[in-house]
């Protein structure tokens, strides 16, 4: 199982866009209506505006016209790389002789059981929407576009997560949730430890030393892999219960 | 109510819609009847304060806000550019994100609610070394420099930028914001202001440049 990089590109239907922009429309504070009015949408084309005003969906509309301009020339856009956990002791889950700190996922690898896997993953949706955004006049539309943004890579990131899923699904093995540097208990500058694991300038992904990523629109993420996962997220262990990213406890 | 009344009115109201379209329609008919283009401000400024208003009592939104403050800004600059200098031009700002920062989203609101406001504002843009805020500052004779930081390992940056202006040119009044900036680490940095939101950020402001003048400090 653990070995080289894997390159996924995707591709992109109505459905993907249709989503985003959903997606884009809850970041701004709206309720699409599909929201409101399950299973009333046949079609991406009769996604109704919601709250939102007019102005607002269509400058939503022009962003994901763009977004799929930029997403045109197909690319690889994410990758992924599996690596042998080496041992998990004192809040650090051990790997090829690199580490990562966080007592809060070392208890979930901790609690897992048969070989232990690291999934080291990096999404991008690349520099080309990013750049229009920038070049916008406006900044409520480079605000619109944004939200675009980040929600378009959020959803890449699911669908390799689909992907790593399968292929670990495939092997019976499980995979805990995803975590990422500079959440929960693990700094930021685990963001080098991710960029040691798995060679993202083949998506054309950089880290600045201030652990930025360029492209912006870009996520790093890691997953937990082993034959039985029963905590998949550290919520569980832990007791900040006004943490904005508590998951289901 | 008479003509120039009503087209005032459809000006403010044009504003509120965020409807640069016709913002521009009612100025252009608004100067061929000769009214002063300090009314026309006036009009516009109230447009944009009723949905600032409306986005306090969570009638509306930023991204509705955003879009009146960019429907200002278009009608500001064709108040401008058909001639005449009647926009009184207020403190000039230098803004800028810090170095190693490639975020430049939030200081693009800033700059825009600036600008909306009267300010004239100098965009240094994103990922600025510390020399070159202190350059723009010394070069543009600004009265005010607005810092951003969206990272936790980039924030710091400002403490250093901010040192440095304030020895050269101790009456510059300084703003901080970004994501991970409160008023406590804005004291500790040695910043006079710092805005929560978009919404507050002009009257922050202004607290901020009376404490600089005042030599009051933050209460």
């Amino acid at each position: 199982m653990a070995g080289d990089d894997r390159i996924i590109c995707f591709d992109f239907d109505d459905g993907f866009f249709l989503d985003v922009k959903r997606g884009a429309i809850r970041r701004l504070g709206y309720t699409p209506d599909t929201d409101i009015a399950e299973g009333e949408v046949g079609s991406p084309d009769e996604l109704r505006r919601g709250t939102a005003p007019n102005r607002v969906i269509e400058i939503i509309d022009e962003g994901i016209s763009d977004l799929r301009r930029a997403l045109a020339p197909s690319g690889p856009r994410g990758v992924y790389r599996i690596l042998p956990v080496l041992d998990v002791s004192k809040g650090r889950i051990l790997f090829q002789g690199e580490m990562i700190a966080s007592r809060m996922w070392a208890r979930v690898a901790k609690s897992s059981k048969g070989d232990r896997q690291l999934l080291f993953a990096v999404i991008t949706i690349g520099a080309e929407f990013e750049e229009i955004a920038r070049n916008l006049s406006h900044v409520s539309n480079q605000m619109i576009y944004d939200a675009i943004g980040s929600e378009a890579v959020e959803m890449f990131t699911d669908r390799l997560q689909v992907v790593w899923e399968k292929e670990m699904g495939d092997s019976v093995l499980q995979t805990s949730y995803r975590f990422s540097p500079g959440y929960c208990d693990w700094a930021l500058s685990g963001q080098e430890v991710i960029f040691g694991a798995v060679s993202a300038d083949k998506i054309g992904v950089r880290l600045m030393p201030s652990f930025s990523m360029i492209p912006v629109k870009s996520i790093s993420c890691c997953a937990i892999i082993a034959r039985d996962i029963p905590i998949k997220y550290p919520c569980l262990f832990c007791n900040k219960v006004e943490c904005p990213y508590r998951r289901g406890v | 109510m008479s003509d120039r009344d009503v087209l005032l009115k459809n000006l403010e109201d044009s504003v509120s819609r965020f409807s640069s379209e016709e913002v521009g329609r009612y100025i252009d008919e608004a100067l061929g009847l000769g009214i002063p283009r300090e009314m026309l401000k006036g009009a516009l400024f109230q447009g944009m304060e009723r949905v600032r208003l409306g986005l306090m009592s969570n009638e509306a939104s930023i991204p509705e806000f955003l879009l009146t403050v960019d429907a200002m800004n278009d009608g500001l600059s064709r108040i401008v550019g058909v001639g005449g200098d009647e926009v009184q031009a207020k403190e000039p700002i230098v803004i800028g994100v810090v170095e190693q920062d490639p975020h430049d989203l939030g200081k693009n609101i800033i700059a825009s609610i600036y600008r909306a406001y009267g300010y004239p504002v100098i965009d240094l843009g994103r990922d600025v070394a510390q020399k070159s805020f202190v350059d723009a500052v010394g070069e543009t004779g600004s009265g005010i420099l607005a810092l951003s930081a969206m990272m936790s390992t980039t924030m710091e940056r400002m403490k250093g930028i901010i040192h440095e202006v304030k020895t050269n040119y101790s009456t510059v009044t300084i703003m901080v914001g970004g994501a991970f900036i409160d008023e406590t680490i804005a004291k500790g940095y040695g910043a006079d202001g710092y805005a929560e939101s978009a919404i507050d950020l002009i009257d922050e402001t202004n607290a901020a440049l009376r404490r600089v003048e005042d030599g009051t400090g933050w209460s």
